[in-house]
């Protein structure tokens, strides 16, 4: 793993989606599709620090969410994702899609829910709604960026590697 | 010298990972805000770019001899500001004839932030130097009130849209309806269970009150939130619809007064500014 370059990338993909994508109503969570990203090509260690890290990126342009939820939120579904990789191979680009969609909601209701109960954050009444169409934003476009985030990576995506 | 090298099983990396991140969470939330406020003030240049080509990408080419639409907007919150203020004053001659009577914006000052970046739900600005930012102080955006300062460091701060679902604000419909706005979280807000006594219909105007309303516990127990001297408009009148939990009450949807998406930037009333 090249931890420089994973960091550039995080933080490439977080000025994008607070400056440009934050002006958009609907819109894919580029942390998320990163979350999923490395989870998949990952050793299990990486992928549960870099699921952590991006957590923390998702909390510094979460407000007005305090800081904190993302991180958990995000940490615990990378984490449950690498182990899952383990067992289940994610390959083909209906089920990288279907992988994005699950982490997507997971870490977005694990997050709604720590703010809630521990921060006692007031909960929107369309979270839900916004929830969903993020998550399928996420899920159509997700694919479609991992050959391009391997190559940044310089990441050999198409061999089958489960450790 | 060879390197030492250890190694950490992933259930203690996971547990130390975890352990931070509760941290984190139960951190005084003012201290996390600034580390969040800090983070777009260090980024604020590839952030606001990034917003710029948000902006041109949503923006539609006018004809040249045709006035913007942002631009007749503007004019248009101005001239319903401008009218308010006219009837509020003739109201207050005719009661008050004779009395002292103090200008609305007198003990006011307007500051000028730019803003950065801009969601559904909130802005950030970066303002200059000046004192008496707090919390709670109204913003201005093309003459209009578009939400409240949420949180603030040193040069940056976060506006709370009125729109997003967790903001509350006391507004007034036409000249005498007084009610209190809740953010929809989609580009509008509504005034819930509104009794169909009062004669509301698409397109009237919606006032920032000046005063505060009685009984509401935001309110009641919020200090923070300043008062205007006088009424600014808000947004329209969208939609007045049946309530479903009574069918003798209406839901009233408002839009904001200004395209708050493409506001470049914006105007913080800091009430009683110290001299």
């Amino acid at each position: 793993m090249r931890w420089f370059r994973f960091a550039v990338l995080i933080l490439a993909a977080t000025i994008l989606q607070k400056g440009m994508l934050a002006r958009f109503g609907f819109k894919p969570d580029l942390l998320l599709v990163l979350l999923v990203f490395f989870a998949v090509h990952c050793s299990t260690s990486e992928a549960i620090i870099s699921s952590f890290a991006i957590g923390l990126a998702a909390d510094l342009i979460g407000s007005p969410m305090p800081m904190g939820p993302h991180t958990i939120g995000f940490g615990v579904c990378g984490t449950v994702l690498a182990h899952l990789h383990r067992v289940v191979a994610i390959r083909k680009m209906p089920h990288q899609a279907l992988a994005i969609l699950a982490a997507a909601l997971l870490a977005g209701a694990l997050t709604h829910l720590l703010a809630v109960l521990i921060q006692s954050e007031p909960l929107a009444p369309n979270i839900y709604s916004v929830l969903f169409w993020t998550s399928v934003c996420s899920s159509i476009v997700g694919p479609l960026l991992f050959m391009p985030l391997a190559w940044c990576m310089n990441m050999k995506i198409n061999r089958l590697r489960r450790r | 010298m060879a390197r030492k090298h250890t190694k950490v099983s992933r259930r203690m990396l996971f547990t130390w990972l975890m352990l931070c991140g509760f941290i984190l969470l139960l951190a005084p939330q003012n201290l996390t805000g600034k580390i969040q406020l800090g983070f777009v003030r260090v980024f604020r240049w590839p952030l606001s770019i990034g917003g710029d080509f948000a902006l041109t990408a949503n923006t539609q080419q006018t004809l040249e001899d045709a006035v913007p639409r942002r631009e007749y907007d503007k004019l248009q919150n101005h001239r319903d500001n401008l009218e308010e203020l006219v009837r509020v004053q003739r109201e207050k001659i005719e009661k008050l004839y004779g009395l002292y009577n103090t200008y609305p914006w007198q003990g006011a000052d307007l500051m000028v932030a730019d803003v950065i970046t801009a969601s559904i739900s909130e802005l950030t600005v970066k303002y200059g130097k000046g004192t008496g930012l707090v919390k709670g102080l109204y913003v201005l955006g093309d003459n209009s009130i578009i939400g409240t300062i949420s949180d603030f460091s040193s040069g940056t701060a976060h506006v709370k849209l009125f729109t997003d679902p967790t903001s509350k604000m006391p507004v007034r419909i036409g000249k005498s309806v007084e009610r209190m706005m809740q953010g929809n979280g989609d580009s509008s807000a509504k005034i819930p269970l509104l009794p169909k006594v009062h004669k509301v219909k698409v397109g009237d105007k919606v006032f920032a009150s000046n005063k505060k309303m009685v009984g509401d516990e935001v309110f009641a127990s919020n200090n923070q939130v300043r008062f205007l001297d006088t009424s600014m408009i808000v947004g329209t009148v969208a939609q007045v619809k049946t309530s479903r939990k009574d069918p003798l009450l209406l839901d009233v949807t408002v839009r904001p007064a200004c395209d708050i998406e493409k506001l470049e930037n914006v105007a913080i009333i800091i009430i009683n500014p110290p001299k």
